[in-house]
């Protein structure tokens, strides 16, 4: 009897965790297809810093680009200026008083980074991602929330895990980073403006 | 008397010398500090711009620093909120904690530890290491036995 107890109880582990499986893998798909009709999106951010050491947050605004596949602009507005290019695989960091250049050819880490920075954008190849495992870590009121954990040591430095929430569109509306430190980064997306056209110079590089 | 005035002389000098020599601080301005960190309320959160220049190397970020009752604990971190480290300042003593592995070796812990030191303080000039010197366009903090420089503007 109670071997049949056991068995049944494997049995719907068994079955409940296919299940769980399918149903990741449908939303998944979802998110795949989305990401792959965008073609450009952008919208304005708030990006909320909670420093634990300190008992604040701080919080800095600005707006975000994105045109398909690899071009993206991510503009702090305030309270300080920065601006981060990526046009193909060329990157540009400007700041109030310097601008410096990189190729990501030349530079694994930048090259990591821009990766994760075109997942959470629009979520495009979260399904078979190499640089995370990717869970399904809730989904409720129509909002799907998967937890990234990065399997490479450089990043893993950076972050123990980032949490991307995509809304009933399937696009990202937020980016949480979580640090080993317990300090966190919040970052909430405005309504985001999807295949309009964006102006090519505004991923120049100079 | 000629040579007792040449000797005098020679005295003199070898004095002025041992003076500049000394390893006592020169302390200008005591009173008057600019660096907002020392003179600001308690409780206050004072956020900055800023920025760090290594021979050619040059990093920005923000640093956020807060005075509590007794000490002061502060953050520096990239634009994007990525932590660089969380430090310390307490009787004087500077102690960086959660520090980001690229720069977890003591040797930069500790010149880090003793220019924070240096930042916070009332003191404008040390040694012949470290001065201070402030404008409309921020602060700048020099650690010139280490070519390192610091600007810190509020934001």
């Amino acid at each position: 009897m109670l071997n049949k107890i056991k068995y049944i109880l494997f049995l719907a582990f068994i079955i409940s965790s296919i299940d769980i499986n399918a149903q990741e893998n449908n939303i998944l798909d979802k998110i795949s297809k989305t990401s792959e009709n965008t073609k450009t999106m952008q919208c304005s951010f708030t990006q909320t810093k909670n420093i634990s050491i300190l008992a604040e947050e701080f919080v800095s605004k600005g707006y975000m680009f994105f045109s398909a596949p690899d071009k993206f602009r991510w503009e702090y507005a305030s309270p300080y200026e920065y601006i981060f290019i990526m046009n193909e695989k060329d990157i540009s960091i400007i700041t109030e008083s310097s601008q410096n250049n990189f190729n990501t050819d030349q530079n694994k880490l930048f090259a990591e980074i821009s990766k994760i920075m075109i997942v959470g954008i629009n979520g495009s190849g979260l399904e078979k991602n190499e640089s995370f495992n990717v869970d399904l870590q809730s989904e409720n009121n129509n909002e799907y929330i998967f937890k990234l954990t990065p399997k490479q040591k450089e990043i893993k430095k950076i972050f123990s895990y980032i949490l991307l929430t995509f809304d009933n569109t399937f696009t990202v509306s937020k980016i949480e980073m979580i640090e080993d430190t317990g300090d966190n980064t919040v970052i909430k997306f405005s309504p985001r403006i999807i295949n309009e056209p964006i102006n090519d110079e505004v991923f120049k590089i100079r | 008397m000629m040579k007792f005035l040449k000797f005098a002389n020679f005295l003199l000098i070898i004095c002025l010398l041992c003076n500049s020599c000394s390893k006592k601080p020169l302390l200008t301005s005591t009173n008057n500090c600019w660096f907002p960190v020392y003179g600001c309320e308690k409780q206050e959160v004072i956020k900055f711009n800023s920025e760090f220049k290594f021979r050619d190397i040059e990093i920005t970020g923000i640093t956020i620093i807060k005075k509590n009752d007794n000490n002061i604990v502060g953050t520096v971190m990239n634009e994007f909120g990525i932590k660089a480290f969380d430090f310390e300042i307490k009787n004087g003593k500077c102690k960086l904690i959660n520090v980001v592995s690229y720069i977890n070796k003591w040797y930069i812990k500790q010149t880090i530890q003793k220019d924070l030191i240096f930042i916070q303080s009332n003191v404008n000039i040390t040694e012949t290491n470290h001065y201070k010197s402030g404008s409309n366009d921020g602060y700048w903090v020099f650690n010139k036995r280490r070519n390192i420089k610091y600007h810190f503007r509020i934001i």
